[in-house]
């Protein structure tokens, strides 16, 4: 485990002194992911601005689930997301996934943190100020125990991406040029932005069932303003644990793959 | 005319190959887009009301239906990392010496993956405006779809020569894509495609309105819903007319100054 | 005691027939020739601990695939193959933590920073000690001359600069095998005497069992007593590379230059000829005639110059490659 974190530590501080190394482009590239954050804020005003409730939801309950889905995105977006997306196909291209294969380190574990993204790391900074100014101006009471759950089932949410993420990114085993499945994840992630309340029918039921983009913030959130439903976290954690099992056994498949076909 | 033609006919082959990454492209920004569309039927289902800011629920859907066709010719474009590499490693050189206008080339290859990403999110949009044919409104007349074509074409060529010109800055930087990805940023906004521009308080849309980004959704939308003058409409195709002379001129400038500087230190 | 021992291994690759065109494309859809190519052959070999072997063959011989079984990276799909009594594939971290592979077309240095950001990595990954870890750069940047070029992105450093320091980067741990696929690949005469003489030093000095691929001959000839060839994937000779040069070097090279011009027939007698330009012809006679024949030129012939060479280790690697098709 301390190997794991300092491996972490590593891989942070290599990649600030990259970035740091074309100076504009890091600053303009943490402008721009700052404004992309209000971005999303702001689109919700807008549509505030024309309508009191959306979905149920009311505009500060709605800037929890906000705040929620960029604490989700930051947090994937500077640890595996690229990594995975758009890293390992590269490695995979240039052969030198070779090398990972030839140490004593999980080769998930290294393929998954190798770089770990500190722009996304400093406009992350933006996020705490959001949640600062939610406490201030629009949290009611909340009990400690709700916030236990919340983080409980953020952990989960994470759990669910990562693991989709892995067997998306097994595919770039078979097919090399794989980055159009990371821009793909993207825009699928992009729809928990919205409360999953919009959805009606058969797409709510994907979307909380099937194909779970509830609980990156949508589930989470509602746990936090206090409507908890049991048996659905139940049903969360069977799914999430299922397909942990499932992309383990997916990049195992493809691990063989690469060792028996590549040349 | 013809050689450029060639170089379409190259790329075009080229694009295919990646064709399972750009098809997944468009139909990310696709279901991005419907989950827009499924936020706006319950905003009028709540509502209860016909009208919300000026839209009817048929015109709302058809505006971001729309506007997701657009983007797959205008957004989902390269967005200059090619000609951002082709100049940073060197590749330049080689096109140089040939009797070939490299920005012509970059341009036609530019528009070939318009065409390919267009015509792919031509293909899923087709099926959703089917399934939600009740929703969507045809063409305010004739030839408001024609200037519909027209304005649309135009904001591709807008887009190309602004990533153009924040994509030769490479002359005189190791990267360019910071600036590019803050215009992107930006204009996930501000060209109206999430939302239509008339939705914002006024100071935004005062904003809005100075910069180029409306032509590519917004304006060409509101002229296929009918809800622009003829007046307006002229107003806006000289305005967007003189945005595009504006940034050729910057970007033949720009290309000159960057040759000069390319030849004289090489790369 | 046996380091690596390697019995009956085989790889195969599979592929599927590409077929050209648009109408081709759509028929692989459903109908696919499959393809395989025996890239190693049932090869069985065994090295000592601390012995130096070259592995010698031409492109696509199989020299890599074979590497890349024993470090782990590839399966094998069939025979069995054990390094230090690990059997490669199962990747073990213990068995992980005693070898090391440098490969002379990848680099796994970062390409925009210090080398030494990249040795720490390797330190944690595995789990060098501090003091151990401080000893051993020391020792590899007297032994190297790297001293000064450690602190400079790794992108500036020439290509002889940066397989010294990719070198480092796979020795930190005190690998008990080594495999070296290509080290001097692309590199300037200069440089590639270097890293030899560092191999050779390193080998003696650390009793490391190294296994080194080439197609630089000179690599081999320099480094290694013994010496495996292989070509279309399987083993044509495994020994002394020695005996290898007594048996093959049947005949010497002489070259002989004139005074006139000389019609070539009036050779052919004397040996095989190899190079004829007017004045100057290259022969090849058997060990036992040389002598003979060397005087009856310079007694029937103007002779200006003459020149008596062994064959060349190339000369007789390309002959057994050749017969060997």
């Amino acid at each position: 485990m301390k190997k794991y974190l300092k491996i972490i530590w590593i891989f942070s501080k290599v990649n600030l002194q990259n970035q740091m190394a074309y100076r504009p482009s890091f600053f303009l590239a943490v402008l721009g992911k700052a404004t992309r954050m209000l971005i999303l804020i702001l689109l919700f005003r807008v549509i505030y601005f024309n309508t009191p409730l959306l979905a149920g939801w009311e505009y500060k309950d709605v800037f929890l689930l906000a705040i929620t889905y960029l604490t989700v995105e930051s947090t994937i977006l500077t640890t595996f997301h690229r990594n995975l997306s758009y890293y390992l196909p590269d490695l995979l291209k240039k052969g030198d996934f070779d090398f990972l294969l030839t140490k004593p380190l999980n080769p998930l574990f290294y393929s998954s943190f190798r770089i770990i993204d500190l722009m996304d790391l400093t406009s992350s900074s933006l996020v705490i100020f959001l949640w600062y100014y939610y406490f201030t101006h629009y949290a009611s009471a909340f009990s400690f125990l709700s916030f236990i759950l919340y983080l409980i089932l953020l952990g989960f949410g994470l759990i669910f991406l990562f693991s989709l993420l892995v067997i998306f990114a097994s595919s770039a085993f078979w097919t090399i040029n794989a980055t159009g499945l990371g821009r793909f994840f993207e825009d699928i992630i992009r729809t928990g932005r919205f409360p999953t309340d919009v959805f009606k029918g058969a797409f709510s039921f994907l979307f909380l069932y099937v194909f779970p983009i509830a609980t990156i913030a949508t589930v989470p959130s509602k746990a936090f303003l206090g409507t908890t439903n049991w048996p659905y976290y139940v049903y969360l954690v069977v799914f999430t644990f299922i397909l942990t099992l499932i992309s383990k056994k997916v990049w195992n498949y493809a691990l063989k793959h690469y060792s028996s076909a590549s040349s | 005319m013809k050689k450029y033609l060639a170089v379409a006919k190259a790329t075009w082959q080229e694009y295919l190959t990646y064709r399972t990454n750009l098809f997944l492209e468009v139909i990310g920004g696709f279901v991005a887009q419907l989950v827009i569309i499924a936020v706006w039927f319950s905003i009028f289902r709540d509502l209860k009301t016909e009208i919300v800011a000026g839209y009817s629920l048929p015109e709302m859907i058809t505006y971001l239906l729309g506007a997701g066709i657009i983007n797959s010719f205008i957004l989902i474009a390269s967005q200059g990392d090619e000609i951002n590499d082709d100049i940073n490693r060197g590749k330049l050189s080689g096109f140089l010496v040939k009797p070939l206008s490299v920005p012509f080339y970059w341009l036609s290859r530019d528009l070939c993956r318009r065409a390919l990403t267009f015509i792919l999110g031509m293909g899923e949009y087709l099926v959703i405006i089917l399934i939600l044919s009740n929703y969507f409104i045809p063409p305010f007349s004739l030839a408001n779809f024609f200037m519909f074509c027209l304005a649309v074409l135009l904001g591709g060529i807008l887009h190309f020569f602004l990533f153009y010109i924040f994509s030769i800055i490479a002359f005189w930087m190791d990267q360019t894509w910071g600036p590019r990805f803050v215009i992107r940023v930006i204009m996930s906004i501000a060209t109206g495609s999430l939302i239509p521009l008339s939705l914002f308080p006024a100071n935004w849309q005062l904003v809005f309105n100075l910069l180029p980004f409306k032509f590519m959704a917004y304006f060409p939308l509101q002229i296929y819903l009918g809800k622009v003058s003829v007046s307006e409409i002229i107003l806006g195709f000289s305005a967007l007319l003189v945005w595009i002379s504006a940034l050729i001129g910057i970007s033949v400038w720009i290309w000159e100054k960057g040759l000069k500087k390319y030849s004289a230190y090489g790369n | 005691m046996i380091a690596i021992s390697v019995k009956n291994l085989s790889k195969n690759f599979e592929y599927y027939k590409k077929v050209p065109g648009l109408f081709g494309a759509f028929k692989s859809l459903f109908q696919r020739e499959k393809l395989i190519t025996e890239a190693v052959k049932s090869i069985s070999f065994s090295v000592e601990e601390g012995e130096l072997v070259g592995f010698l063959g031409p492109n696509g011989a199989g020299k890599t695939t074979t590497l890349k079984m024993l470090s782990g990276i590839l399966y094998p799909s069939e025979g069995d193959a054990k390094v230090l009594d690990y059997t490669p594939w199962q990747r073990q971290k213990e068995y992980q933590k005693q070898f090391a592979i440098v490969m002379g077309q990848k680099n796994q240095l970062w390409w925009d920073l210090p080398a030494m950001e990249s040795f720490s990595l390797n330190k944690e990954i595995y789990e060098v000690p501090n003091d151990q870890f401080k000893k051993t750069i020391d020792y590899f940047s007297n032994l190297l001359d790297i001293s000064d070029i450690l602190n400079v992105q790794v992108r500036k450093l020439s290509l002889g600069q940066r397989m010294k320091c990719e070198l480092v980067a796979a020795l930190l741990h005190n690998p008990k095998v080594l495999f070296l696929d290509e080290p001097t690949i692309g590199l300037d005469v200069v440089s590639q005497q270097k890293i030899r003489e560092f191999i050779k030093k390193y080998n003696k000095e650390r009793k490391t069992t190294i296994l080194l691929t080439s197609h630089y001959m000179e690599d081999v000839v320099q480094l290694c007593q013994r010496v495996i060839i292989i070509n279309k994937g399987g083993i044509i000779y495994d020994g002394d590379i020695q005996r290898l040069i007594d048996q093959y070097a049947t005949h010497k090279i002489v070259t002989i230059t004139f005074k006139n011009d000389i019609a070539v027939d009036q050779l052919t007698l004397l040996g095989e000829i190899v190079e004829f330009d007017k004045r100057r012809v290259v022969l090849k006679i058997p060990d036992q005639n040389v002598k003979e024949n060397a005087v009856r030129i310079l007694t029937a012939f103007p002779v200006d110059d003459i020149l008596i060479d062994e064959i060349k280790v190339e000369e007789i690697i390309r002959h057994i490659f050749q017969t060997n098709k």
